[in-house]
């Protein structure tokens, strides 16, 4: 048998896979040849470097404080309750609100106020009080009622926030 | 562990069981790190590619059926996991050989070089393996798994498992046997 085959053999030959047969032609071989016994060395090196392989493998305890800590961040991100909940789906029709009255509020502001005679036929006290809210809205400067505005806003959106983590859904 | 133990993991994590699913996370832990290792090689980033399979795990559990052994379907996972990692990665240089140090007089190179070599330059040489063959070593040596275990966790034939780990050690022990004869030769120019 040539060295390019008991090289081949040797692997087999360390894991026991050999019949007794080849295990007697290797061991032969071996003992007669020195490049094949370097060979047969090498290869012995090599299983106990890969047997080490275990020890770079960081503890499950590391891992699992790691996964812990991302996992935390994880549930926060994918709870539904959050993006979802009638609070803060509220707040955000607040800013919507908000956003189209400044940018369409010339429109809309005269609109409403025409509405209030009609009002008044039917719902007379409350249309007026309404109307008369509407048009002094209307004659605020506009930055103070934005920041007024988002102001409310913003509070309303942190405080129900606040209560959906504090008594939301886990 | 068991078929039924298992199922009955994967049930209870699908029911929110915390525990039940850290529980399963454990004991599929080094084959996660070794398929890992395996794909994106040792690049220090391994952990963070292990995190990330984790959540992938937590997230799609749900789409979990059965059809699979579950370390069949944690091995697609984190496969994919591993090789989107690589995608991303930067092109790195890989030393081919740093075996440096002179030898000692009156030893054989080969068994000078054999005490040096460290698992560090063991996982370079690794580096340079296909990609199948170092998950199949990776998996019989980190994840302990037998010959018919690796064939069921990458779901190809025994015979390739036994194929891919036979060329594996062939190509690493002349990859060892080569750096030794360099370090050799470099000693002697040297001298």
């Amino acid at each position: 048998m040539n060295c390019n085959r008991i090289e081949e053999l040797l692997v087999q030959y360390l894991e026991g896979d050999l019949s007794a047969n080849e295990r007697r032609t290797v061991d032969a071989h071996v003992a007669s040849c020195a490049k094949c016994r370097r060979s047969l060395e090498t290869f012995m090196s090599l299983e106990e470097s890969l047997g080490t392989l275990k020890e770079t493998v960081p503890s499950w305890k590391t891992a699992e404080a790691r996964f812990s800590r991302r996992a935390g961040l994880e549930k926060r991100r994918s709870i539904p309750a959050f993006v979802f909940n009638a609070p803060f789906v509220a707040g955000l029709s607040f800013v919507a609100l908000g956003v189209v009255l400044f940018l369409r509020g010339n429109v809309i502001f005269p609109a409403i106020q025409s509405l209030g005679p009609r009002f008044a036929a039917s719902f007379d006290a409350l249309a007026q009080d309404l109307s008369r809210l509407f048009a002094d809205a209307a004659g605020i400067n506009v930055t103070l009622l934005i920041a007024i505005y988002g102001f409310l806003t913003f509070a309303f959106m942190c405080g129900t926030s606040a209560l959906v983590f504090r008594f939301g859904r886990k | 562990m068991k078929d039924t133990d298992e199922r009955e993991l994967v049930r209870k994590a699908l029911a929110g069981d915390e525990r039940a699913f850290r529980k399963m996370l454990e004991s599929h832990y080094t084959l996660i790190y070794s398929i890992v290792r395996g794909v994106a090689g040792q690049h220090g980033e391994t952990d963070d590619i292990v995190q990330d399979v984790f959540i992938k795990i937590f997230r799609a559990l749900g789409n979990f059926r059965g059809d699979s052994r579950l370390s069949t379907w944690i091995y697609r996972i984190a496969r994919n996991e591993a090789l989107n990692a690589i995608d991303k990665r930067r092109p790195q240089v890989i030393p081919i050989d740093d075996c440096e140090e002179l030898p000692a007089a009156g030893e054989s190179p080969e068994t000078l070089c054999r005490q040096r070599i460290s698992r560090e330059r063991l996982e370079r040489f690794m580096e340079r393996l296909d990609e199948k063959q170092r998950v199949a070593i990776e998996l019989r040596y980190i994840g302990d798994k037998s010959y018919e275990e690796i064939a069921e966790i990458m779901d190809i034939p025994l015979g390739t498992v036994k194929t891919y780990i036979y060329r594996a050690k062939l190509s690493l022990k002349r990859m060892m046997m080569g750096a030794g004869a360099k370090a050799f030769e470099k000693g002697f120019g040297e001298l």
